[in-house]
């Protein structure tokens, strides 16, 4: 006689509606929406509006956040630089939980989520206040202060932040400086890209008609440990491998795949590159070899549409990108699907 | 890593082959699809157009001019927090964003950011009609209307343009005290920052010149036309009788004037860039931003002796608090507790570019900053 299955009590249906009721109440209202799009080079892009980042009152609205997003617990982790606030979302995109509206965290320019589960913040004033790092609840459990970094990076005041495989990856926007930090806060890796750039920037402007504005836009680490960024300025976007390879690609215009005012960026396991353009309004997609696949979005006020996109994130599991735009409109999430 | 290990290994077709890339004003006419779209991203089956007027890339046009210059620092004058330390100001201070509760005499007052500068609307980025005035304050202009473009010609024109018979511009006019920077022959220079001659919009007089350091803009060396030309839209401060004089000489007094107490300046360093003073020079090659001389003889006074042009942290766009507190150091917003925006990093006084900290630089007592002329503390 085999092992018999001892069924459990029956629930009356009654007790099962909360449970329904949460079910609805924590999916936001999801949206299959025709989103523009179109492909280059025999790519297969799909790209599908799901909806934007919700409380139990509908979108929430913020204006260029800051984004990272978190693979083991899927969960989205946004920062309103103006209210100097968090909020997580959950896996359906519903709010879960938000802190730091209130003064009780140390003014912030960027989130990061931890390997371990911790939540990091870049210090608005890093001189003093460094690395925050907070529990799940927000509650400020520990600094980590930058240790022994090298006196030609003196003046490094990072404003962006990520972390990845147990380090922290910060950078100076202004300073074109990236530092790379164990987990402990000791000095692992530095690079300057000043020299790099200038040299692009004579070779663009050889008179120098104009004064050099050069600053980092967008900004990300993949899963190889490879550094994304964008130049506005130079019309370029930029991978750096961990063996110090730097590569750049990208050309002005109005057409796609062509660079209006670039900003986010984030790679996928695979390679393949997402930045999102402010003036077009568009997320672009390019090859691991920067061949343009694809882009999707349209200027608009259209929940599916875009307005000027800033940041982004990226969930490789569900194939998912967050896109933060301007005009408050919050945090819209697609999803992805790229053959070639 | 070290730089010099980096290979800079550029993909095919890369920008470097594209041209100046850089130059999108230029002095001039910037690149039509910077702020004008065709077709609305790309392939566009999408019947009907989701741009504003006249196909602007924003939904306004204040809003297509943010899409680059939102930011702290650098060409940007839009912060998040109220950081941006150049001279025109950043227009953070007018968003809703800067609004809060500030304690003054035990008192409770609301910021309120509609007084805080000019109430450019720019719906993409939070900034919105003035809610006070409907026209601007000493002219008819509606208010609902102000927006970038309302003091800066987004098409750089001087003199009506080629079409009206001028010569094409070949460089920016902000910059013309740098060698590289010099219009070749059988060209022009633009405006200093592409601000309107008579004749755009509601503008009845020639742009004012003015030298920059960067496009940052955070030394600037005024030369002439200034008061004159923010009159085009408040025509009614045109009265040197009731109201404080423009485009009369800064007293000497201003090269002696240090701060409070302290007569010891001299003309060589006098300048201070918080009561900056216009020089009475129509040549912007003459004008250096960096320069820290006083008072010359030519010198006059102008509206931005005392107002930043875009906004600032104090009332009427003031460079310095003239309302909460008898001394600048008790300025209210200087001493809030730890959940406001001075924690978030905004910065209410500014110099070339940098921080001032009105007590180490002027002292606890220091009263207004008209004193740099009058000289009364």
């Amino acid at each position: 006689m085999g092992a018999m299955k001892i069924p459990g009590p029956v629930k009356p249906l009654s007790s099962l509606f909360p449970v329904f009721l949460c079910a609805i109440l924590l999916t936001p209202s999801a949206a299959s929406a025709e989103l523009q799009q179109s492909q280059r080079g025999g790519a297969s892009l799909q790209a599908s509006f799901q909806y934007l980042l919700s409380d139990f009152s509908g979108p929430v609205a913020s204006q260029w956040a800051r984004l990272d997003f978190d693979p083991r617990q899927q969960e989205l982790y946004t920062l309103d630089q103006s209210l100097n606030e968090i909020r997580i979302y959950n896996q359906q995109g519903m709010e879960v939980f938000a802190f730091g509206g209130d003064g009780s965290i140390v003014a912030a320019k960027d989130v990061a989520a931890g390997d371990d589960g911790a939540i990091y913040l870049l210090a608005r004033n890093f001189q003093r206040d460094a690395i925050q790092v907070l529990n799940f609840r927000g509650e400020p459990q520990a600094v980590i202060t930058l240790e022994n970094l090298p006196e030609k990076y003196q003046k490094f005041d990072p404003d962006r932040m990520k972390c990845q495989g147990g380090l922290f990856y910060l950078l100076d926007s202004r300073e074109l400086q990236i530092v790379v930090l164990q987990s402990d806060g000791a000095f692992r890796q530095a690079y300057d890209l000043t020299a790099d750039f200038e040299r692009m920037a004579r070779e663009q402007d050889p008179e120098k008609k104009k004064t050099l504005s050069l600053e980092i836009s967008g900004f990300s680490i993949g899963t190889d440990g490879s550094i994304y960024f964008t130049v506005p300025t130079l019309f370029s976007a930029f991978r750096l491998k961990p063996d110090g390879a730097l590569a750049a690609f990208g050309s002005p215009g109005s057409g796609p795949g062509k660079f209006g005012v670039v900003s986010g960026i984030v790679a996928d396991p695979q390679g393949n590159i997402y930045v999102a353009d402010r003036l077009r309004s568009v997320v672009m997609v390019f090859a691991s070899d920067f061949v343009f696949l694809g882009e999707f979005g349209y200027r608009g006020d259209r929940p599916e549409d875009m307005i000027v996109p800033d940041d982004l994130a990226l969930d490789p599991e569900r194939h998912r990108i967050f896109v933060a735009q301007a005009a408050n409109k919050g945090v819209g999430v697609y999803t992805i699907s790229l053959g070639r | 890593m070290k730089a010099s290990k980096m290979i800079l290994a550029m993909a095919a077709g890369l920008v470097l082959t594209s041209g100046s890339a850089f130059a999108f004003h230029g002095g001039g006419v910037a690149h039509c699809d910077g702020c004008h779209s065709m077709h609305n991203s790309a392939d566009n089956p999408r019947a009907g157009s989701a741009t504003a007027a006249s196909l602007m890339k924003g939904s306004d046009a204040s809003s297509t001019c943010l899409n680059c210059h939102t930011g702290a620092s650098s060409y940007h004058i839009n912060s998040v927090n109220g950081s941006n330390k150049n001279q025109g100001g950043d227009f953070f201070w007018v968003s809703d964003a800067a609004t809060h509760d500030y304690l003054e005499r035990g008192t409770v007052i609301t910021f309120d950011p509609d007084n805080k500068g000019h109430n450019v609307v720019a719906a993409d980025f939070g900034l919105t009609v003035d809610a006070t005035n409907t026209t601007a304050p000493g002219g008819t202009m509606n208010a609902g209307l102000l927006g970038c473009t309302s003091c800066h010609d987004p098409h750089g024109q001087i003199d009506g343009g080629t079409a009206n018979g001028a010569a094409p511009i070949s460089v920016s006019g902000s910059y013309l005290n740098q060698a590289t920077k010099q219009p070749p022959a059988g060209t022009i220079a633009g405006n200093y920052r592409l601000l309107g001659d008579a004749g755009f919009k509601q503008i009845t007089a020639n742009a004012p010149v003015a030298t920059a350091d960067a496009s940052a803009g955070t030394k600037v060396n005024y030369g002439s036309g200034m008061s004159d030309w923010c009159l085009s839209c408040h025509p009614s401060f045109n009265d040197n009788t009731n109201m404080h004089p423009t485009d009369v000489p800064v007293p000497v007094s201003y090269n002696s004037y240090v701060k409070t107490g302290d007569f010891t300046g001299t003309a060589a360093t006098a300048f201070d860039p918080l009561v900056p003073i216009e020089r009475g020079v129509s040549d912007g090659k003459l004008l250096d931003p960096a320069s820290t001389v006083g008072v010359t003889g030519t010198d006059q006074v102008m509206c931005l002796s005392c107002h930043r042009a875009h906004a600032s942290a104090f009332e009427n766009a003031l460079r310095w608090d003239s309302n909460t507190s008898e001394f600048i150091a008790g300025s209210a917003i200087l001493h809030e507790n730890t959940s406001t925006l001075m924690a978030n990093g905004a910065v209410p006084y500014y110099a070339n570019g940098a921080a001032v900290d009105v007590v180490a630089k002027y002292g606890q007592y220091q009263r207004q900053l008209c004193n740099k002329c009058h000289a009364k503390d």
